[in-house]
């Protein structure tokens, strides 16, 4: 039967992106729809007078994983991307007035944690030793060559990645930090609270408080030893390239075009109906949306078996990561690198998740926990000359008992300005041209991501990999999912994993739709 | 001529005799967890057995989701 087009994409996220690439390449006929204005989801930027500050996204880690992409693209990352490395890669403020700027160089780092309590400086290595096992072994396995799309989802591939001498000489060093918790694991290595903290809070990143969390989230931390980038151009930079390679190989891309339904019949994906009434038949369907959204709303529950609808709707989302967005008159020293980690002591930081997230509270501002990131600090012109552009990345739940978010949306953005003025940027708020505050609600709003959740689903263990929604849908026959909602998880490499992943079922299924 | 008992009573086997219990050999391992972990819960603090009946929770969504 003739169709419009062999696979339609819903969403423009770095996951329907790289699926769009994957598949053009492949000689599809590919359209995405994403109901935005702008491309790229979470991996984006905003324009508001020439402050472009990111919407979700911050910056690069694991950037191995996208070589690994541009290699199955058969094309150099060098001729899309400018990744610039951040050092020093965080400017830490502890509640006790404490402020380090934290470089990549571990031995640089060492002669700082010998500054603040040196007894250990020497635990840091033991540290670092472990660290180096774990990253090392995984990271050997993008040794191995890419091999074509149609191979990359067989167990076959996952075997020989996993059967990496490397990464099994390091299976008990593994085995020990990914058995404890974080927080266990971080007591085992340091004896200062301060210390612990500063290579401990990435619980933040995982949405998750560190007793919930495995000891490998330290991983996140021992990344940023060997390298977290920034794009030149921002984040969006990604979603763009990934948009000009799908375009060369033919890939169409529309823009303001909600999709309302994925047409279904008897149990197969035929396409998909817009807002307007447009009907787009396809052989394939893949949705870069929320899993929720995708098998709740798109496809709806009367096609599903009630033990799909039951998992998807019991899967809870994670917490949300709310943002604040300064444009600032004027460039301010205190701003002392492309990100600043403003962090209460960590019972405090701990608490966040029992006594405020769990019970819909705001905690105070000054008590709260800020990702500070500066966009135009590594790149300036991603604000007006002269001037700078922040964002301010905090946690806080998605329904409040006692208020709407919506009322109070502005008010909270002032005290968290007010809070950050007094702890990092002396004279912020006198130096404030532009705000906005992007409540959970709002950027459920704007992205169409459930309760706005940071990582779509939460990213504990009982949540994370095969137990996120499958790329290939098991229950609808055509239908194909990819994005942060799905195995392996949230965060721009995981999803573009899942990209890669999904495109691959696709070429080797595509002997039954062609 | 009346048929032989045997012959009746071949062609209406007896059935056979209701349990005595509804307690099957293979039920019990399952009878037996359920106890140990009955009497385990009564010694744990209210927050381990709050994490005990979670991770329970949580398993039996992990088999859902896998079917997604
Ligand atoms: C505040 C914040 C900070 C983060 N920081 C980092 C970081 O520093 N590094 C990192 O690697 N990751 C980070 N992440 C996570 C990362 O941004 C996301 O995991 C990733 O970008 C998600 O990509 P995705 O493909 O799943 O799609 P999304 O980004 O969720 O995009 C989905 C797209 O689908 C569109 N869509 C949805 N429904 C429809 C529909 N019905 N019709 C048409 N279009 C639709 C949406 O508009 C959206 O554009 C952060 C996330 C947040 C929120």
């Amino acid at each position: 039967m003739k169709r419009d087009y062999d696979v339609v994409i819903v969403g423009s996220g770095v996951g329907g992106l790289t699926c769009a690439c994957l598949l053009a390449r492949e000689g599809m006929k590919v359209l995405v729809l994403e109901q935005c204005s702008r491309i790229g989801g979470c991996c984006s930027n905003y324009d508001v007078n020439g402050f472009k500050p990111d919407v979700g996204a911050v910056f690069v880690i694991g950037h191995n994983l996208y070589y690994k992409l541009f290699e199955l693209l058969d094309l150099r990352l060098e001729d899309y991307l400018q990744f610039n490395l951040i050092d020093p890669v965080y400017d830490a403020i502890l509640e006790d007035g404490t402020r380090v700027l934290l470089p990549r160089e571990p031995e640089e780092l060492k002669e700082i944690i010998k500054e603040i309590a040196p007894s250990d400086a020497r635990n840091f290595d033991r540290y670092l030793a472990d660290m180096k096992t774990i990253y090392d072994s995984v990271f050997s396995t993008l040794q191995m060559p890419m091999p074509p799309l149609a191979q990359v989802a067989k167990p076959q591939t996952l075997i020989k990645l996993l059967a990496q001498p490397q990464l099994i000489r390091a299976l008990p060093t593994t085995l020990k930090v990914g058995s404890r918790r974080l927080d266990r694991l971080l007591e085992n290595y340091f004896e200062d609270e301060r210390i612990r903290l500063l290579f401990g809070w990435e619980n933040l990143y995982a949405a998750l408080p560190s007793k919930r969390c495995s000891g490998m989230l330290a991983m996140v931390s021992y990344a940023g030893r060997v390298g977290y980038y920034y794009p030149k151009g921002g984040m969006i930079a990604i979603p763009k390239a990934l948009r000009k390679i799908a375009e060369r190989f033919g890939a169409e891309i529309r823009l303001n075009s909600l999709v309302k339904k994925i047409i279904i019949e008897n149990r197969c994906a035929r396409g998909v109906l817009l807002e307007n009434g447009e009907k787009i038949s396809a052989r394939v369907v893949i949705s870069n949306a929320h899993s929720k959204t995708t098998y709740l709303d798109l496809v709806g529950e009367q096609n599903l078996p009630y033990h799909v609808s039951r998992a998807v709707k019991k899967q809870p989302c994670s917490i949300p990561a709310p943002t604040i967005y300064l444009g600032l008159k004027k460039k301010m020293d205190s701003v002392r690198g492309h990100m600043t980690v403003i962090l209460p002591e960590r019972q405090k930081f701990d608490n966040i998740w029992s006594d405020f997230y769990d019970k819909g509270l705001l905690y105070r501002a000054d008590d709260g926990a800020f990702l500070v990131s500066c966009a135009s600090f590594d790149d300036p012109d991603l604000a007006p000359e002269g001037k700078q552009v922040l964002s301010v990345i905090y946690i806080a739940p998605y329904r409040l008992k006692y208020h709407q978010w919506d009322d109070i949306a502005l008010e909270w953005a002032w005290q968290c300005a007010e809070a950050l003025e007094r702890k990092a940027f002396p004279g912020l708020s006198s130096n404030i041209e532009w705000i906005d505050s992007v409540t959970p609600v709002e950027l459920e709003r704007r992205l169409l991501i459930p309760e706005g959740a940071f990582f779509g689903i939460e990213m504990s263990g009982p949540n994370m990999g095969p137990f996120r929604p499958s790329w290939r849908s098991k229950s609808i026959d055509g239908l194909y999912l990819t994005g942060q909602c799905t195995n392996p998880g949230g965060g721009v490499p995981l999803v573009m994993i899942s990209g890669m992943a999904a495109s691959s079922l696709i070429v080797q299924d595509w002997k039954k739709y062609a | 001529m009346p048929e032989d008992t045997e012959a009746i009573k071949s062609r209406y086997p007896r059935k056979r005799a209701p349990k005595a219990s509804f307690i099957t050999l293979k039920s019990i391992p399952f009878l037996l967890a359920m106890a140990i972990g009955f009497a385990v819960s009564l010694r744990l603090s209210e927050e381990q057995r709050n994490r005990f009946l979670r991770a329970l929770r949580e398993a039996r969504e992990m088999m859902f989701r896998v079917f997604v």
